[in-house]
């Protein structure tokens, strides 16, 4: 794969990373901060809602950026495993960024016609700590990764060019 | 219809928590583990400040660009555009070389051919004068055997003669015995009428 084919790999993806890390959560959020079952009105508090969407963005550009590079980059390259590793951190952060912004535990008022009756607490926190130790085994196997693409460069160089002149990068 | 969602809701969750419960006490301390070092990192990010992380996006995406551009994979690396050109060097002087070897292997064999033609036309004259010099020598001992057969019959004829002279030269010899006898007793006679 030349330069162009790299570079659409790589807006096609950051295309699929910017929709499920910032699209889809900000409209999930939009959508939920005014939910209304049988007439009584579930918002999420303004302050939360402004911190999560800030902290998706965030995250979300720069794991879509990385992702960019990571995917943009030839099979097994240096590079790539040194973005994807990066692009592995970012996912956590942003993970652990919805606890940040009290995403893990998200706080809705209940609110009939005028009065506010109440509130209800969602508590995904055991959820969110089963995600990061879930991320925690796949930065070991990209640290992996990145350890071997580097200690084998010269042997995976090798066999990507053996096939034919002029290489072969996916 | 909202109980029978709610039940619905209600078996997610419970498969969600078995999940949960299960995986917990492996999961739980790499989570924590992540948690702290997260929470640490966490303090660096800027808050409310979303310009900063356009910005490094937009890096990001540049550098990306910019590196795939420059360097896309696609091009052989040093050493290994090194080793091509001295396997092409090898290849080259390879066929060279089997080309050196095809033309004196060619020569040589011509020389062999033109040699063993050579060869052959000497052993064939040989062979002729040899199968010439056979026949003479065929014709010769015929000659001489004809000769021998001949002096063999001649010795025979001379033998026999001889054995007849010898017969002969034997009563001859007798025969002077007798007379030399003859002649002793005419001499005593002769004696004996001079007395």
């Amino acid at each position: 794969m030349g330069r162009i084919g790299n570079i659409g790999k790589g807006i096609i993806y950051m295309c699929i990373y910017i929709g499920t890390t910032m699209v889809i959560p900000f409209l999930t959020f939009t959508w939920v901060r005014d939910l209304s079952i049988l007439g009584v009105d579930i918002v999420l508090t303004q302050r939360d809602y402004e911190n999560i969407i800030f902290w998706i963005t965030a995250f979300g550009l720069l794991i879509s950026a990385t992702a960019f590079f990571n995917y943009s980059s030839p099979k097994q390259s240096i590079r790539k495993g040194t973005f994807a590793l990066v692009q592995i951190l970012l996912n956590c952060l942003y993970i652990w960024s919805y606890k940040f912004s009290g995403a893990t535990e998200i706080r809705f008022e209940i609110v009939f016609e005028i009065a506010n009756i109440g509130f209800i607490s969602i508590n995904v926190q055991n959820m969110v700590m089963l995600y990061m130790g879930i991320y925690f085994l796949t930065i070991i196997l990209k640290g992996y990764d990145f350890f071997d693409f580097v200690l084998n460069r010269k042997k995976i160089r090798e066999k990507r060019y053996e096939i034919k002149t002029g290489g072969k990068d996916l | 219809m909202i109980l029978q969602g709610v039940d619905f809701i209600q078996i997610i969750a419970d498969i969600v928590a078995a999940i949960l419960n299960f995986l917990y006490p492996i999961v739980r301390p790499m989570g924590i583990f992540m948690v702290s070092w997260m929470e640490y990192v966490l303090q660096f990010f800027p808050q409310n400040e979303l310009t900063l992380y356009i910005a490094i996006a937009i890096v990001i995406v540049v550098l990306g660009l910019v590196v795939n551009i420059a360097w896309p994979g696609n091009k052989k690396p040093g050493f290994l555009s090194k080793v091509e050109e001295i396997d092409e060097k090898i290849e080259k002087k390879a066929k060279e070389l089997d080309k050196k070897v095809e033309d004196k292997t060619k020569e040589l064999e011509e020389k062999v051919e033109e040699k063993v033609e050579e060869i052959d036309a000497k052993i064939k004259k040989k062979i002729k004068k040899a199968k010439e010099k056979v026949k003479a020598i065929e014709e010769k001992t015929e000659e001489i055997e004809d000769k021998v057969e001949e002096l063999e019959e001649k010795t025979e004829e001379l033998e026999e003669d001889i054995e007849e002279l010898e017969e002969e030269a034997e009563e001859l010899e007798e025969k002077t015995e007798e007379l030399e006898e003859d002649i002793e007793e005419l001499e005593e006679e002769l004696e004996k009428k001079e007395e």
